[in-house]
């Protein structure tokens, strides 16, 4: 028993701090904040069982990252319906003779329209920028989490990336760079 | 966890996509001898200064949608950890469904 309690502890100090991630990563997959709060609870349960068969990673984060996706896709992805997805790779775009785009954006956020702009993206482009933007795991991390090379992952990240900023483009005003 | 795959290294000076430029240099994965290089670049192509201005915006905005898992969530996952661990050494301990919905009427 003391055992077991030396091993959730251990398991629990390592993982917790990848709850965040965990939770955005659920966040993206199912629409309603109940399933995604019970997808997390599953990854860390799955999780848990790994650890106590000795699988343990090297590095925690891809490693919870890739149960969450993999539990998300089994359990969940049958039962939500994501909102309607927009091509937005044709778009064209006047950019505004700025050069501190990161300054404009944060004029005004609107948090909503930002959650359902993220619904809005492709699920691919969304989990990329999930991973590394909101995540911080590298690209390669994120190309081991998807099963998917590097360069896709940066593809996708990009159009993610892109089509987040058009898609916002009118929810924020400009204003001066001072 | 699968073995990581080895990936031959991008070089954007050999080939030039504006797509892979800009998300490498937003994602400060460019190795630093490239970064001046393209710094340099991005002065003369049009192309990837609108690629990389359209990806900080988005990765900021990207940023901006992290959200903050619920206090009340570690509560519940560090429990049901717990409660599996006890039920390994006790299969009359196992994992109670019913911990989460309690949790969820109590929120």
């Amino acid at each position: 028993m003391r055992g077991e309690h030396v091993r959730d502890e251990e398991f629990l100090q390592a993982t917790m701090g990848c709850m965040d991630l965990v939770y955005n990563i659920a966040r993206r997959m199912v629409t309603s904040v109940e399933d995604a709060q019970d997808l997390v609870q599953e990854t860390y349960l799955a999780a848990f069982r790994a650890w106590q068969d000795d699988r343990r990673p090297d590095k925690v984060e891809p490693w919870i990252a890739t149960i969450c996706l993999n539990l998300g896709r089994s359990l969940f992805r049958r039962r939500s319906r994501r909102p309607h997805e927009v091509p937005l790779e044709d778009q064209l775009l006047v950019l505004p003779d700025r050069a501190d785009p990161e300054r404009e954006a944060i004029a005004s956020l609107d948090r909503d329209a930002l959650h359902r702009a993220m619904w809005r993206l492709p699920e691919e482009q969304s989990m990329a920028l999930t991973l590394v933007d909101l995540g911080g795991l590298s690209t390669a991390e994120a190309a081991s989490v998807m099963s998917t090379p590097r360069g896709t992952v940066l593809s996708r990240l990009h159009r993610g990336r892109r089509a987040l900023a058009l898609l916002l483009k009118d929810d924020i005003p400009e204003r001066e760079v001072t | 966890m699968r073995s990581r795959r080895t990936e031959p290294a991008i070089d954007i000076r050999s080939q030039h996509d504006p797509e892979v430029n800009a998300s490498l240099y937003v994602s400060s994965e460019l190795p630093r001898r490239l970064i001046r290089w393209f710094e340099q670049h991005l002065l003369e192509c049009d192309d990837c200064w609108q690629e990389v201005w359209l990806a900080r915006r988005g990765r900021f905005l990207a940023e901006h949608a992290r959200e903050l898992a619920p206090a009340g969530l570690r509560d519940a996952v560090r429990g049901e950890v717990q409660i599996s661990a006890a039920g390994d050494d006790d299969p009359g301990r196992g994992r109670s469904w019913l911990f989460d919905r309690r949790w969820r009427r109590g929120r």
